[in-house]
């Protein structure tokens, strides 16, 4: 779920989690009304920006409240995960660094086995190689028992190859609810000289250009056109970003 | 299920703090107990008071932390507030009659050494009603009495709570110091000024009907309408509260 600063992406994921309520609507999980719905409620887990456990609390012993309420948590997997990401189990919420903050969510997030997981914000404050780790580690879960993931954020670029289907916001509006390759499909990207790509443009809708030294990147919106391109010139897939940023500009 | 879980994690939080509670209270009898000895008498008056205080506190500090943790679980907020209500009733039952076991205890104490005097609450004010009675059904009853006295401090307790969590700081500042203030300067002030001290009487009267020497029945009516009101306000309170920033 993609969307610029204030888009709504926290405040659907909170009413969708039941943490706060919507002023008009209605939401349904597997056609049940989520709203004070225990049922419907247990299918669901949210890893929020926000810290909602005891600031007190061990993670360990937050391991074991959480499978007292997510009775198919993976323990043993959640310790692995945290002798993987070095997380100390002993520590308490409010001794963790705001990157350890995300990493002991993230574990309790990949360990759930719950339906449906909501991730907001969840490489906040992870370093690069934390990141790598978290996004393997998200595609060999979903590639071993598959759930709904639903990961909120602002880094498209580092997503972009982990995603299947893409909803961006707009100010409250769902904007686009498609999946990858179609939103991808709405335009394409060609490099080569800089001579050559200018004059390829000339009549396109650029919506964004990356230049390096003598070569140039222009990424445009519509089909890919027919026949042979300009000898030196190459097409290549729309950049995520520079769609989103496209599609949410004002 | 989700109910069993619920009272599960909060019996948890509560049976820590009781803990700590009860071996705070042990360890400083003793303390005094030992440094008195020879030299005096160490007593506590009124020991449930003491449990009243300690289970407001509880009450009062045992709503944002634990509905923040269940709204991260996903648990709804009837589950929440229904385990609540089933875990203060437990927890009311078992201090009341850990409390009557300590004031035995304290009353067997008192009888082999003058240094340490355990008094109950009910005991002292309803010392009357106690006399007329057999010791087991006065102890029964005492027990009786406790439990809806706790229930009834819990969730004023936990209604405080809920208020606090509710309203922003300007607000939270506004109602601490309003309230004691009211209460305790603006009260009596208008009190003399324009009732000629017609409300204090009342006030007097009230405290004097509750509790009543010889009858602690009343005591109990106005602890189940104590309680019948906290789970009205805080139901409505919490079925629209939402999960805000720590």
């Amino acid at each position: 779920m993609l969307g610029r600063n204030g888009a709504g992406k926290t405040t659907l994921l909170n009413i969708i989690t039941n943490r706060i309520f919507p002023d008009t609507g209605e939401v349904l999980i597997d056609g049940i009304p989520v709203k004070e719905n225990d049922d419907a409620l247990k299918k669901v887990y949210m890893m929020s920006e926000n810290n909602f456990y005891p600031a007190g609390m061990k993670i360990k012993e937050i391991y074991r409240w959480t499978k007292e309420f997510y009775p198919d948590f993976d323990t043993e997997y959640a310790n692995k995960l945290a002798d993987m990401f070095e997380l100390s189990l002993n520590k308490t919420v409010k001794s963790l660094s705001t990157g350890y903050n995300s990493i002991f969510k993230i574990i309790i997030a990949l360990s759930v086995n719950t339906p449906y997981v909501f991730l907001d914000e969840p490489v906040l404050g992870l370093d690069a190689n934390h990141r790598d780790m978290f996004y393997r580690l998200l595609l060999e879960k979903y590639s071993e028992s598959p759930s709904t993931y639903v990961l909120s954020t602002h880094l498209i670029e580092e997503v972009s190859n982990v995603i299947e289907h893409i909803i961006i916001l707009k100010k409250g509006k769902i904007i686009k609810d498609e999946s990858r390759e179609d939103l991808m499909s709405y335009g394409y990207a060609v490099s080569g000289k800089v001579s050559l790509v200018d004059e390829f443009i000339i009549d396109k809708n650029v919506i964004g250009i990356d230049s390096i030294g003598g070569l140039k990147s222009a990424y445009i919106m519509g089909q890919v056109p027919k026949g042979n391109l300009p000898e030196g010139l190459e097409i290549s897939k729309m950049d995520l970003q520079k769609l989103f940023i496209k599609l949410t500009d004002n | 299920m989700r109910v069993k879980s619920v009272i599960k994690y909060q019996s948890h939080d509560y049976i820590k703090a009781a803990r700590g509670y009860y071996l705070t209270f042990i360890g400083i009898t003793v303390f005094f107990g030992l440094i008195l000895r020879g030299r005096g008498t160490y007593t506590i008056g009124g020991y449930e008071f003491l449990t009243c205080i300690f289970l407001f506190v509880v009450g009062l500090s045992s709503f944002k932390e634990f509905f923040l943790m269940m709204l991260q679980n996903s648990i709804s907020r009837k589950t929440m507030f229904i385990s609540k209500l089933i875990t203060i009733l437990f927890m009311g039952l078992i201090l009341a009659v850990s409390d009557r076991i300590i004031i035995l205890i304290g009353k067997l104490l008192s009888n082999i050494s003058e240094n340490i005097e355990i008094l109950g609450f009910y005991d002292r004010v309803f010392k009357s009603r106690m006399s007329l009675l057999n010791p087991v059904v006065s102890n029964l009853e005492a027990i009786f009495i406790t439990i809806f006295t706790y229930i009834a401090v819990t969730l004023v307790g936990y209604f405080v709570g809920i208020i606090y969590y509710k309203m922003n700081k300007t607000l939270k500042l506004f109602v601490s110091i309003g309230v004691p203030a009211t209460l305790f300067v603006l009260l009596p002030l208008f009190d003399s000024m324009f009732f000629g001290g017609n409300l204090s009487k009342f006030i007097l009267k009230a405290i004097q009907f509750i509790f009543n020497g010889k009858n602690p029945y009343n005591l109990l009516l106005v602890c189940v309408g104590v309680i019948a009101v906290c789970i009205v306000l805080c139901w409505l309170l919490i079925r629209r509260a939402v999960g805000k920033d720590k």
